[in-house]
């Protein structure tokens, strides 16, 4: 078993199969640098738990090609995804300090199938982005591609 | 609190490359400057399969219209370099033609890439036919095809399916010919015992 502790100082147990789909941790052990616990400054307990939820689930990826649980997998992955924006960031933030690299494409597929159809300004307002391109800039898009900036506005399944 | 527009760059760029259609990539874009920063031309997968858009009939100014199947709607662009031209698409880029010039070149409508083919008069006279009075006879390009896209690659054939009346005006032949980019001399196929 490997201990990992959050930034909030709460420590979990995980098996090591499980942890090294981590590539960072992976290398950590084995440069024998995970005896004790392993500190995670950047990642709080709440996105911890999602991580070990999804390294508890996928430990066995080759296993569950064989055993026809795959679709099972793919259900799972689904599920996990269907999160808010902000608990979407902190794991994609999490997926690349551990170096997770299923979890990662999982992450940033569902971020960019979430963008698409909608306009360049109901992305600003879905994630709170501050338009800092200057107006010649802005400009020049508009004109190249008008319909950029048209397209559904902010909907339910997206906040 | 999240903030999307201050992402490491790299994880910027890694959710751009699963941006695949090509609308949504220049949207994405188009949100703020990390974005455009991180979402470089290298990041989008030029094989992905699009889904196709339609180009509406040409109207007289910069723009072109093309009705979208993703989007469901009428979308224009600002390709300034197709005007004037008779355009056909092949691979996600426009051939177009400008009959009065005899010139030929290929243009990607999003990336606005050009490339410019050698004058047509040169490359034309080694097809075999001298090229009528305004360029008359391009108007019987029919069809143009390239064999792989030149954002991929710099060896692609173009195939330009034409035909020649013949001197009397009664009749013709069809021709198919090749232009390798590597070599521009192109060669000539007479296809006219099977295609007429």
């Amino acid at each position: 078993m490997v201990k990992l502790k959050s930034n909030d100082d709460k420590e979990f147990e995980v098996e090591e199969a499980a942890v090294i789909q981590s590539e960072m941790i992976k290398n950590m052990i084995e440069d024998g640098c995970a005896t004790s616990v392993i500190p995670l400054p950047n990642i709080d307990s709440k996105t911890l738990i999602k991580v070990i939820e999804y390294l508890n689930k996928h430990i066995n990826m080759g296993k569950a090609a064989e055993t026809g649980e795959e679709d099972d997998l793919k259900e799972f992955d689904e599920q996990f995804v269907n999160m808010g924006w902000e608990e979407l960031f902190d794991v994609i933030m999490a997926a690349n300090y551990l170096n997770i690299h299923e979890l990662m494409e999982l992450c940033c597929q569902s971020a960019a199938d979430r963008l698409k159809n909608k306009s360049v300004r109901a992305v600003r307002e879905m994630l709170k982005i501050t338009n800092d391109l200057t107006e010649e800039e802005e400009q020049e898009i508009i004109n190249d591609a008008p319909w950029a900036f048209e397209g559904p506005e902010i909907d339910d399944t997206v906040n | 609190m999240a903030n999307w527009a201050e992402f490491p760059n790299d994880v910027i760029a890694h959710i751009a490359k699963h941006v695949k259609g090509i609308e949504y990539f220049i949207s994405f874009c188009a949100v703020c400057t990390s974005w455009k920063i991180a979402a470089t031309k290298d990041n989008f997968d030029v094989l992905w399969p699009q889904l196709p858009l339609l180009m509406l009939g040409a109207k007289d100014d910069n723009y072109r219209e093309f009705y979208s199947l993703s989007k469901k709607k009428v979308s224009r662009l600002y390709i300034p370099e197709a005007k004037w031209r008779t355009c056909f698409s092949s691979k996600g880029w426009l051939i177009c033609f400008l009959q009065c010039a005899l010139e030929i070149s290929l243009l990607n409508p999003f990336s606005r890439n050009k490339i410019q083919l050698p004058p047509g008069k040169n490359l034309w006279s080694l097809q075999g036919y001298k090229a009528g009075p305004e360029g008359r006879m391009w108007h019987f390009i029919d069809k143009v095809i390239l064999s792989v896209n030149p954002s991929v690659t710099s060896d692609y054939v173009l195939m330009v399916s034409y035909y020649v009346p013949s001197h009397n005006g009664l009749g013709g032949y069809y021709y198919l010919a090749f232009l390798r980019h590597r070599d521009l001399n192109g060669t000539k196929i007479d296809c006219r015992n099977w295609v007429e």
